[in-house]
């Protein structure tokens, strides 16, 4: 029985562990991430007072502030040309950490029109150190190379590598202009670490949207979010293990408690009082308990340096002195889900009861609490636990109804397997879950994986082979003319605008101030605490559907207001339908508008799309940007010479960037590979004991079948049949599951095509090996 | 009917300790045979033996002319189902089995085709047709034996093989119990192997042995 649970618990501690050490990591690296122990950034140009507000709140804290830029460029050498993350940097950054180079030279050693690069841009452009790039039309030298940077998370995916510049470099060849898009930082080093409340008053004093504020322990937000995205998936991985060795455990705890039953009465009989024997057996689980977790956590202790090992190929934060941090607040969770049980079966043994709905309830909301604490969703917690609850019903009743048809069959062996099956509800439905979640996982994953993965494969024949972006206004029509010479296949140029979210139904947007809020709280803080970019058209791409109201239809009843077409998971997030009136700042002109339309954009076709579209006609003045595609380039040179006519351009190479996504994929997917592996292990060691378990106790049985004269080929015939039926069962209707969910997941909520891979569905068999365990001695032959 | 001719068992733990020692017996046709012995002298054993689920070190069991000790494992199965019913000192009912389902097993394994018909009409014979689909867990002490010996007469064995089976009953249900299997032994002619440490039912059988340091010993 412990061991039972000391195998279902090690798998939620243990993985708990790895995601809680990655957040340390973070944590720990905070200031060496953002460099200080405040940075203030902006997708655009922070309006000064906004920086004055910040200044005078920090006033006597500031022991010195940097300013960075940080923009995309295209970069040229040897005939190749390439994306560049170009960065300045004015002032002391970074106050933590450092950026290392080769030869020793440091960021503030570098000259005009000279450059520290990252190992990545020598592999792009075929150069060395003292090598030439031209970049906005002026030469840039190599003076060194980064070995080792601040500000860098998981080593995931880098579209554009960094290279660092000085800003007067950056000036004087005009690559910052009205409407290129610059980010800026501000970091601070402070004389104290900037606490909570202050951090939450800070917050609500800045009115600019467009301003994000990170301090030092909240900065693994930034870097990973990305990672934390799989950590997120991989929660229901952490519900079933939980799920499963619970389902093991309180089959096996029962029937402890069932043989306890005349000890129970012994003690009766010898006069104890009840609630004494209440304190025997709810200390014995207490006890169980904690013997468990001590050896849940000795176990994690011992495999730490491997699983550190692991999680260092991933970082490139220095991590080797770390060792799995225990998560405390998760395992006193988890205890008491377990505890709730233990007192259930308890109660029910002591007070000679059945098990009613009722008496759940304790573990439910405990199960609630638990599952709220990995996902931390108000809605998910207790929808999960809601569809468990339901779907454990609907086995209950469900497999018997199944199985009694079958009791017609009246070849001896077969009924009487089917008889067990029917009439051992509570084995075979234990049984029956473990295997149902284990083939479901085994099974949704590869699902929703191969399907991602594939969408970005599929359609590479259709996808664009270039995205350009930073066109400027007066670089509209000259490009429009090259391109048309030039034969060069693009989409229609799309307009880009800055603006920010000011109100929804006249009610002003403002951004929850608290770091810890709920995960649909997060999704709505970061919609509304950003500026948006915004685009018009009053036509639809080939990425784009209308799947609410119409699409700016002028017979649309709209009082006069501005119509405005949204995509539909961003309305989602800012809590917009058709219908409702948003309020946009665009350089400082408010423009009310009336949602019309909501859309769904498939993504992954890489063609110039936006959250918030505006009909034609109404930001046409306002200073902008374009972006446009490019398709069916005949060869790479053409891209080379376009950006020799238009220096200012970025272009993303698109067939890289989804190398790049497949990359950052791979490992996301390595991660969770490793996580179900952990996963199909923990469940089939349940599945194990359990059959092992079940097997002792049919042994009273399959010794009177013996005395009946039946051999141990008919017994064996007769058991496997129990077996492999069970497995059958729980494969199709896991199978089944996992197809419908998969599909809702992908098609509906990712809106990407659904796809398979037959080879994962070999994985089904893996519980199948259970067959090994019946064997002579174990059927007591 | 049954020949057990010099035949000895033992048991390896960290050293061999024998059991029977050269234990002999015959058994005639429809007789009802009584052994007695102490706790430990290894009536059980014998049970075991004459059923076949184990073989003697050395020494032939004979069963109407069939050296079952000499047989395969698979084989003793087969002639065990067909030739001999066990009943038990602890009834071994299937939990998830009713009465009906309990005592048409055996029928079942031999693939009689009116197992219904017969079971039922065991079940009356013990007086239990009211319970017929009454699972044991349901049923007292007295009622799971009379279900036991209902499912050790259903088929037609040869032999029958009781294992004290009163031990777990009081006296009063033990009595009723013993009388019903007597009169139901007597009335389909079966031959009755009881293994008791009752004397006072040892002598209401045509034979007794006593078993004493592994030696079968007729004492009536």
């Amino acid at each position: 029985m412990i061991l039972n649970l000391f195998i279902g618990v090690l798998m939620p501690v243990g993985l708990f562990s790895y995601k809680n050490t990655i957040n340390e990591i973070f944590q720990r690296g905070g200031q060496g991430i953002i460099g200080g122990d405040l940075k203030v950034s902006s997708r655009v140009r922070p309006k000064e007072e906004s920086l004055l507000v910040i200044d005078e709140y920090l006033k006597d804290e500031i022991v010195s502030k940097s300013e960075i830029k940080s923009m995309f460029s295209m970069g040229q050498a040897s005939g190749k040309v390439g994306m560049l993350n170009l960065m300045t940097v004015t002032g002391n950054y970074p106050y933590y950490g450092k950026v290392e180079t080769q030869k020793g030279i440091g960021l503030h050693d570098i000259k005009d029109f000279e450059i520290l690069v990252k190992p990545e841009v020598l592999l792009k452009f075929g150069v060395v150190a003292g090598d030439k790039i031209e970049i906005g039309g002026a030469l840039f030298t190599i003076v060194d190379i980064i070995t080792k940077d601040v500000n860098e998370g998981m080593q995931l995916a880098q579209m554009a590598p960094k290279v660092y510049v000085t800003q007067k470099a950056i000036k004087d060849i005009g690559l910052i202009s009205q409407g290129s898009t610059v980010f800026y930082s501000y970091v601070y080093r402070l004389k104290k670490e900037l606490g909570h409340d202050s951090y939450k008053s800070l917050k609500e004093q800045v009115l600019d949207s467009n301003i994000r504020l990170t301090r030092a322990s909240s900065a693994n937000d930034m870097f990973s979010r990305s990672l934390n995205i799989v950590f997120d998936f991989s929660q229901i991985i952490f519900l079933c293990g939980i799920l499963i060795s619970v389902s093991a455990f309180s089959y096996i705890y029962r029937y402890f408690l069932k043989k306890e039953s005349s000890n129970i009465l012994s003690y009766r009989i010898l006069g104890l009082e009840k609630k004494s024997i209440y304190l025997i057996y709810l200390l014995h689980g207490f006890l169980s308990l904690l013997l468990t977790f001590i050896m849940s956590y000795f176990v994690s202790y011992l495999v730490s340096p491997l699983a550190i090992s692991l999680l260092s190929k991933y970082s490139t934060v220095d991590i080797s002195g770390l060792t799995l941090s225990i998560p405390f607040g998760f395992l006193s969770i988890l205890s008491l889900f377990l505890f709730t049980i233990i007192i259930t079966f308890v109660h029910s043994t002591i007070e000679d009861k059945q098990i009613r709905l009722v008496y759940l309830v304790g573990p439910l909301i405990s199960l609630v609490l638990l599952v709220y604490y990995q996902t931390n969703s108000i809605t998910i917690a207790p929808s999960l636990v809601g569809f468990l609850l339901i779907l454990l019903l609907a086995f209950y009743y469900l497999i018997p109804l199944l199985i009694s048809p079958l009791l017609k069959i009246k070849q001896t062996f077969f009924n009487l397997a089917m008889l067990s099956l029917v009439r051992n509800k509570t084995t075979t439905i234990s049984k029956f879950y473990i295997l149902f979640i284990t083939f479901f996982v085994i099974n949704i994953v590869p699902i929703v994986f191969m399907s991602i993965s594939k969408d970005i494969e599929v359609g590479k024949g259709s996808r664009p082979d270039y995205f350009v972006f930073d066109i400027q206004e007066d670089q509209f029509e000259p490009l429009n003319q090259y391109l048309i010479d030039k034969e060069i296949q693009h989409s229609s140029v799309s307009p880009m605008i800055r603006g920010r979210l000011v109100s929804i139904n006249d009610e002003e947007v403002r951004a929850d101030a608290s770091e810890k809020s709920n995960f649909e709280e997060e999704q709505r803080n970061r919609a509304l605490n950003r500026g948006v970019n915004i685009s018009y058209d009053n036509t639809l791409n080939s990425a784009e559907r209308v799947i609410k109201g119409k699409y700016f239809s002028k017979s649309s009843n709209t009082d006069g207001i501005n119509e405005v077409s949204l995509e539909t998971r961003y309305a989602k997030r800012i809590g917009v339908e058709v219908g409702d009136k948003i309020t946009f700042e665009i350089f400082d002109i408010n423009f009310e508008t009336i949602v019309t339309s909501i859309r769904s954009v498939k993504w992954t076709s890489f063609l110039p799309n936006f959250f918030i579209v505006f009909e034609d006609g109404i930001l046409n003045d306002a200073p902008k940007t374009y972006l446009t595609t490019l398709s069916n380039v005949s060869s790479y040179s053409e891209i080379v010479k376009l950006v020799d006519h238009f220096k200012s351009l970025s272009i993303v190479d698109i067939k890289e960037m989804t190398g790049q996504a497949q990359k950052f994929l791979t490992i996301v997917e390595k991660i969770l590979i490793n996580m179900v592996i952990v996963f199909l292990i923990i469940s089939i060691l349940s599945f194990i004991t359990l059959t092992i378990f079940s097997i002792k106790i049919s042994q009273a049985d399959n010794q009177l079948l013996k005395y009946l004269g039946v051999s141990y080929e008919e017994l064996l015939k007769l058991r496997l049949f129990e077996f492999l039926f069970l497995c059958l069962i729980s494969t199709f209707l896991a199978l089944s599951l996992a197809f419908l969910l998969g599909y809702i997941i992908v098609e509906v909520f990712l809106g990407i095509s659904f796809s398979f891979s037959s080879i994962a569905l070999t994985l089904n068999l893996i519980p199948f090996v259970g067959v090994v365990f019946y064997n002579k001695k174990s059927l007591g032959y | 009917m049954l020949k057990i001719s010099n035949i000895n068992k033992g048991f390896y733990n960290d050293i061999y300790t024998p059991i029977l020692q050269g234990a002999s017996l015959n058994v005639e046709a429809h007789q009802k045979v009584a052994i007695l012995g102490k706790s430990g002298s290894g009536k059980s054993t014998l049970l075991s033996l004459i059923s076949g689920i184990s073989t003697p070190e050395s020494g032939d069991i004979e069963i109407d002319q069939i050296v079952i000790s000499k047989l395969s494992e698979n084989e003793r199965a087969k002639f065990r189902a067909r030739n001999i019913s066990i009943i038990f000192q602890d009834y071994k009912l299937i939990d998830h089995l009713n009465a009906f389902e309990n005592v048409a097993l055996p029928l079942r394994l031999n693939g009689v085709l009116h197992y219904e018909k017969l079971a039922i009409e065991m079940l009356s014979k013990v007086g239990l047709s009211g319970r017929v689909h009454s699972f044991p867990d349901t049923l007292s002490g007295g009622e799971r034996q009379r279900v036991a010996i209902a499912r050790a007469l259903a088929l037609n064995t040869k032999i029958i093989l009781a294992d004290e089976p009163n031990a777990n009953l009081d006296i009063e249900t033990g009595h009723e119990v013993m009388g019903l299997l007597f009169d139901l032994v007597k009335e389909f002619n079966r031959t009755l192997i009881l293994v008791t440490h009752d004397k006072e039912l040892a002598s209401k059988c045509d034979v007794t042995y006593a078993l004493v340091k592994g030696v079968l010993e007729q004492s009536n």
